[in-house]
């Protein structure tokens, strides 16, 4: 995939940044607070998302993002109540961990192909989840930890009621997506697009796997537990159960829907879009929810392959009834061959 | 000294050698070609001085310095780029952007300059683009820089690996079966290049089965059969060479 | 002790019923299904259907369970894996998930949220010298030892079975002498899915039948062919009866710790020996 040009490039940040000023104001004009929490909701969705997409880049399914985000959130509880530290620090502190950990493990397991990878990061995700339910002294077990401080008030602003954490959740959302943004679309997204690709290929042209593999891994999961820290110190509780495979598959679920050609805009879309119908089915229709998810799930997977951020794309191409055959497995975004085909 | 010297290069898998103790060494810009029937282990030799394989005897010195048990990437990094049997490009992008992709070596910025979008490694992408382009002009590929690599005809992505080979700033390029699958036109524009590029001062180690290339285009070659090598000299010597006919027509025998 | 033993065996059988099917599956369509799990949870809620509602005969029951979801397993086949021939591991791996999550859906509607209880079929304990087994348990060793000694015999001595091994070691090799691979895919999608159910079934009665059992049995199976080697069948027996043990061991001596030790092991092989103990991924090696 070229790197949109200087034209494109200027576009994206003129429409990203319209798009930013709109999701500032939605507060101003949204009446009913309980709405922005499904907005909030969104915001950490898209930041693991995003992580999920661009680990995928390299061809590194991984089924344990939600782990991570789980162990954000705990290890700046723990940061915050046990040494007191201010949630800003935690929040840093966590990601910085995250990241730590991410390497450590990443060095170790990510030299494995394809689906042993996404088998091991499910493990993982498991074995954490276990110990928090065991070791109790530290994670509290089944009741989790509660009581967590919520953020410290700065520059007069107090976290007492959602709207702060709102352009909170959009500050980091937005940091997350500016980051994953330019990677994608510097060398280090070619790079990550080679191996993913052809690591063979890859390889033979000087790519070294393991230093780049580890990279986004890092990466990926500094955010993850960025996102995890503030969604601590949102829900101001944290249960074990909430960050396990089913979790992860979740996250999956929304940036395929989304869309994965791009590292930003498609996991946004799935996250907004995914976050707000699933908060819609709680309540009368729990029931459906998962039905729905993966019914939906497969119809993107075999109608809409470039997720739901192509859906502009399909509808002008199939308006215009243009035909471009050569590029069409580009604009679907898949990278190894178009689906349908045998 | 030599550029590349290789000794006694044995590989064996399981209970069968597929490499039994070959030695060749390539020293000047030359080409050196590579034949032999079907399952000789040629594709394996190439395997083996990339990286991609783990010799179980025999020694790879690049000048001079020992660089078996190197992985593929370090193995590219000091000049010794091959290209692969199959058509190896990245499907998705286009001819430009396959080379570009390829260029990881020559970049003088780093990537977090890259995240950042600093000046410094605008010129240096720019640079790479250029650089790119330049390749696909010496490859005569310059109507079909933005062709969509997975949608080309078979010769045109033969030519892209190369291009990619060349990308990678190579001392030594190693082709394997670069012709395959070619035809007259595009063969004979082959062997321009491969003459070229012995002229630029890049060595070449051909694998190939045409042998109006490898006989029109190698100042050396060897032969290898069941692992072995039967035979080597100037093609001339091998032309005439009765191993190495016998070679060839006794497998073909066994076919027919 | 005893006990313990005989429990390791019996939840080692039903592993081993499971992590084959799931094993044939990927062997031979090169899919890890992912839903492999919900199709040992419709067999045991079928099983519940057929026993405790409409009170037909245990084995009649079991047997008619495998056969349903084996259709569901031949639909879903035709459906969806036919189509992923070649698509990218995402569209793959997103399907099968999808199916994964929307099949638990699907069932939590039709069976309803809560546990239900299946009765045991056959009461009473079996004494001897001072070991006590319920006949229970002893059914459900004995039925899943003849399943599997049911599908060695036909992939050893049918034609089905061999032309699935060589389906496995070389597809494109087969199609060229002639088998018919997407009949095999068929059969093997149809005995794969059966095997799952068997195992739910057989199950049913000593645990609770829910729409949500899927996901822990699908872990499982994912830990029991990781640890034996993607594709293989004796890889599979070995480690269902690993993992049988473990947890059974683990369970009387250890406590709650015990489920961490299974993915423990998964890390520990896959870092030591990625292809699993028995492992030519790719394979049934025989």
């Amino acid at each position: 995939m070229k790197s949109p040009s200087d034209e494109a490039q200027k576009r994206t940040w003129m429409g990203s940044s319209l798009l930013l000023v709109v999701v500032c104001l939605v507060p101003v004009f949204m009446k009913e607070q309980y709405y922005l929490h499904f907005l909030i909701m969104s915001g950490v969705s898209a930041i693991l998302c995003m992580g999920w997409t661009l680990l995928l880049r390299l061809g590194l399914f991984s089924l344990g993002h939600a782990a991570f985000l789980g162990i954000g959130g705990y290890c700046s509880a723990i940061l915050a109540m046990r040494l007191g530290l201010s949630f800003w620090l935690a929040l840093l502190l966590s990601g910085l961990f995250n990241a730590l950990l991410a390497f450590c493990l990443g060095m170790i397991i990510l030299r494995l192909k394809g689906i042993y990878f996404a088998v091991v990061t499910f493990a993982f995700g498991e074995v954490v989840r276990i110990l928090y339910l065991n070791w109790t002294s530290l994670f509290g077990g089944f009741t989790g930890i509660s009581g967590i401080p919520r953020p410290t008030p700065v520059l007069g602003v107090v976290f007492d009621s959602k709207i702060p954490y709102y352009y909170l959740i959009v500050l980091l959302t937005t940091l997350t997506a500016v980051v994953m943004y330019r990677i994608d679309h510097s060398r280090a997204g070619r790079i990550f697009r080679a191996i993913g690709h052809s690591a063979d290929l890859a390889q033979s042209q000087g790519m070294d796997l393991r230093k780049h593999k580890v990279m986004s891994f890092t990466v990926s999961c500094f955010f993850a537990g960025i996102a995890g820290s503030f969604l601590a110190h949102y829900y101001t509780s944290l249960y074990p159960n909430e960050f396990g495979v089913w979790d992860s598959i979740l996250v999956q679920i929304k940036a395929t829907v989304g869309g994965v050609a791009t590292v930003v805009s498609g996991p946004i879309v799935g996250a907004v879009v995914m976050t707000v119908v699933s908060e819609l089915f709680r309540g009368y229709m729990s029931a459906l929810e998962p039905l729905f998810f993966g019914i939906f799930l497969i119809l993107v997977v075999f109608f809409l392959p470039g997720g739901l951020q192509s859906l502009p794309g399909v509808i002008r191409r199939v308006l215009r009834t243009e035909k471009t055959p050569a590029f069409s497995n580009r604009a679907k975004g898949l990278e190894n061959g178009s689906l349908g085909d045998s | 000294m030599a550029l590349l010297e290789i000794r006694d290069l044995t590989i064996t898998f399981g209970g069968l050698t597929a490499l039994n103790k070959v030695s060749l060494h390539l020293n000047e810009p030359s080409v050196l070609g590579i034949i032999g029937p079907n399952g000789a282990g040629k594709t394996t030799l190439f395997n083996l001085v990339s990286g991609f394989l783990h010799p179980t005897g025999g020694e790879i010195l690049w000048r001079g310095k020992n660089i078996k048990g190197l992985k593929p990437p370090r193995v590219a990094a000091l000049g010794l780029v091959r290209t692969f049997q199959a058509n190896l490009v990245y499907r998705d992008a286009s001819v430009l952007e396959n080379i570009i992709r390829a260029s990881y070596l020559h970049v003088q910025t780093n990537l977090l300059q890259g995240v950042l979008n600093t000046k410094a490694y605008r010129r240096d992408e720019e640079a790479i683009a250029r650089r790119a382009r330049e390749i696909i002009h010496f490859m005569e590929m310059d109507d079909w820089s933005s062709a969509v690599a997975g949608s080309l005809p078979h010769g045109l992505q033969r030519k892209l690996g190369i291009s990619m080979a060349l990308a990678c700033a190579p001392k030594v390029i190693m082709l394997d079966e670069p012709a395959a699958g070619m035809n007259a036109t595009d063969t004979a524009h082959l062997m321009e290049k491969i003459r070229q590029l012995r002229e630029e001062g890049i060595g070449v180690m051909l694998v190939e089965h045409d042998m109006r290339v490898v006989m029109g285009v190698c100042d050396h070659i060897i032969v290898l059969n069941y692992g072995q090598k039967i035979a080597e000299g100037t093609p001339r010597e091998i032309q005439k060479d009765e191993r190495v006919i016998e070679a060839y027509l006794g497998s073909e025998e066994a076919v027919t | 002790m005893g006990q313990v033993i005989v429990n390791a065996l019996m939840l080692g059988m039903t592993y081993v019923l499971m992590a084959s099917g799931l094993s044939l599956i990927f062997g031979i369509l090169q899919i890890v299904n992912f839903a492999h799990g919900q199709f040992y949870m419709i067999g045991a809620i079928v099983l519940y259907w057929l026993y405790m509602l409409l009170g037909l005969p245990y084995i009649l029951a079991v047997f008619l369970s495998m056969v349903v979801v084996a259709g569901v397993g031949v639909a879903v086949e035709r459906t969806f894996f036919k189509r992923l021939l070649n698509a990218p591991i995402v569209a793959v791996l997103g399907v099968v998930l999808g199916l994964m999550v929307g099949l638990e859906g699907l069932m939590e509607l039709l069976f309803g949220e809560d546990d239900k209880n299946v009765t045991t079929a056959f009461r009473g304990v079996l004494n001897v010298h001072q070991f006590s087994i319920s006949y229970e348990r002893m059914i459900i060793i004995g039925a899943s030892l003849l399943i599997m000694i049911l599908l060695y015999c036909w992939i050893r001595y049918t034609v089905e079975g061999t032309a699935t091994r060589a389906v496995a070691q070389d597809r494109r090799a087969a199609e060229l002498v002639g088998i018919d691979v997407d009949r095999i895919r068929l059969l093997i999608m149809a005995i794969g899915s059966a095997l799952a159910a068997a195992a739910g079934s057989l199950i049913a009665p000593l645990f609770f039948v829910s729409p949500y059992i899927g996901t822990t049995a699908m872990l499982k199976s994912l830990i029991i062919i990781t640890l034996g080697g993607m594709g293989s069948l004796p890889g599979a027996a070995l480690g269902g009866l690993i993992l049988g043990f473990i947890e059974s061991f683990g369970q009387t001596y250890l406590g709650n710790i015990t489920e961490m030790l299974g993915f423990l092991l998964v890390i520990l092989i896959l870092l030591v020996k990625p292809q699993g103990l028995f492992g030519v991924p790719f394979e049934i090696a025989e």
